[in-house]
């Protein structure tokens, strides 16, 4: 019944070092720096999509407003939501994501893709 | 003859194992207020995770024989009572739906498939055990509840004392069947086509959970519509659900495009409590011969292969067709038919594997 997913037990956003730490539910930890994760965002403005190229695709530097982590949300049972200085919160970091930008190989296989 | 101890009777207890969880009913605090008299005689109460629980009865014949077989015990009395566990702690869902223990989605792949009728007739079973149930009908373009259970009067607005202790105005909603319900279809009227883009779906739904006085329940059940949109995908994001079950028809094609579903909510990590087939057989009334009009067990077949539990078939039966059109769930309105019983029993498994997801807790959220 378990999802194969990693699942987080807590999730610490330590404002004072810009960094955020996650204990998994096999026991294991993991610490982001903000940059880490503001670099990583998954959104479609970030990202780009249809094909084209997106603004982290674009540019070289981000203002440490950018990268300075301000808040965290949990999004249903799969992901976590986070803010920066800047403003920007529309990245859905999901749970997979997270564990692999911290342990790239970590690819726990999905058991019903066969 | 001396009396038991209350570690003996507890030790007693402890060999019953909750089919479900896998652990024994002592470990799992099932057993609650344990009175030992003098003249030998043992009192309990046997709290269930869930009042349409399967096994409750077995359960109790199970307390009462081994407590009654220890020496020196003279009568076992055992009062069965159930306390629904709540698996939404995190302030996110706490703010959107604060009285709610457990939400659960009703979701198929391919629309008519009868998805609102499984959702009316779980809710309605659930209830009917004893259950404090809600049902939000988050298709917005087609809300069927309405329909199905005659409740079609306008809902009224009420004030309720917000969380901060502020007046809130919130729409009542609506009660039929011992059920809570609300639907756009009763607030936009029945014959109102909605005639929105998804954001506005998705807003339409956010306002189904935080502006609905829904009150305290045990379950909430989300009727949803057909397919992996924007209804979908907001209710999974906004509300950390249960679980979702999967309602198929037996052909196919309405499978394939059910595993769909299944994907989507993978995806989204929420637990596939099961894949349910409806319009599964047909009695002839005429020559009284089970038809598979379908074909058969195509939806138990899937669920092995895609290892989620197979919750069992809905006959397709015209009597539920008569009982919907007029309004009634059938669990409420003919128990005994066949129909009314394989509901029953769909809910009671769905309580049950409802109760095991709400042993996984929600992470805890700091920020410092």
């Amino acid at each position: 019944m378990n999802s194969p997913d990693p699942y987080p037990v807590s999730v610490d956003l330590i404002r004072a070092d810009n960094r955020l730490e996650i204990t998994w539910e096999d026991g294991s930890r993991n610490a982001y720096a903000g940059a880490t994760l503001r670099w990583a965002c998954p959104c479609a403005e970030c990202r780009g999509e249809a094909g084209l190229p997106g603004r982290l695709d674009r540019i070289q530097d981000l203002p440490a407003d950018e990268v300075r982590l301000t808040s965290v949300e949990l999004v249903g049972h799969y992901a976590l939501q986070l803010g920066f200085g800047s403003g920007h919160a529309t990245g859905i970091y999901t749970f997979r994501h997270l564990r692999s930008l911290a342990d790239p190989s970590h690819t726990s296989a999905r058991r019903w893709e066969r | 003859m001396p009396i038991p101890s209350q570690q003996q009777v507890l030790s007693a207890l402890a060999t019953i194992i909750d089919p479900d969880l896998g652990r024994d009913v002592v470990t799992l605090g099932m057993i609650k207020d344990l009175r030992i008299q003098d003249s030998g005689r043992v009192d309990f109460v046997f709290e269930l995770t869930t009042p349409a629980c399967p096994v409750r009865d077995r359960f109790k014949t199970m307390a009462e024989e081994r407590v009654g077989a220890l020496p020196g015990v003279s009568g076992v009395g055992v009062k069965m009572t159930a306390n629904v566990r709540s698996p939404v702690r995190d302030r996110q869902g706490q703010q959107l739906l604060p009285g709610v223990k457990q939400t659960i989605a009703v979701a198929s792949g391919k629309g008519g498939v009868g998805k609102s009728t499984v959702a009316v007739n779980l809710a309605a079973a659930l209830a009917k055990s004893g259950a404090a149930v809600g049902l939000l009908d988050a298709d917005i373009y087609g809300p069927s509840v309405p329909g199905l259970t005659g409740a079609l009067e306008q809902p009224q607005l009420v004030q309720v004392v917000g969380p901060d202790g502020e007046m809130q105005q919130k729409l009542k909603p609506l009660e039929a069947w011992g059920l809570k319900l609300m639907s756009m279809g009763v607030l936009a009227g029945s014959d109102k086509a909605m005639v929105w883009r998804g954001p506005m779906v998705s807003r339409a739904i956010e306002q189904f959970m935080s502006d609905v006085h829904w009150g305290q329940l045990d379950y909430l059940i989300i009727d949803l519509p057909p397919g992996t949109g924007d209804a979908s995908l907001t209710v999974a994001q906004r509300v950390p659900l249960s679980g979702v079950a999967i309602v198929a028809t037996p052909q196919d094609l309405a499978l394939d495009i059910a595993v769909k579903a299944l994907q989507m909510f993978r995806t989204l990590n929420v637990a596939p409590l099961g894949l349910i087939e409806n319009m599964s057989w047909y009695v002839c009334p005429s020559c009284g011969h089970e038809h598979h009009p379908f074909g058969h067990g195509g939806a138990e077949r899937a669920a092995e292969r895609l290892s989620v539990p197979y919750l069992g078939s809905i006959p397709l039966d015209s009597q539920i067709r008569e009982e919907a059109d007029r309004g009634a769930p059938i669990v409420v309105a003919q128990p005994d038919s066949a129909g009314a019983r394989a509901f029953s029993a769909m809910a009671s498994q769905i309580a049950a594997r409802t109760s095991v997801q709400s042993f996984r807790k929600l992470p805890v959220l700091n920020v410092r």
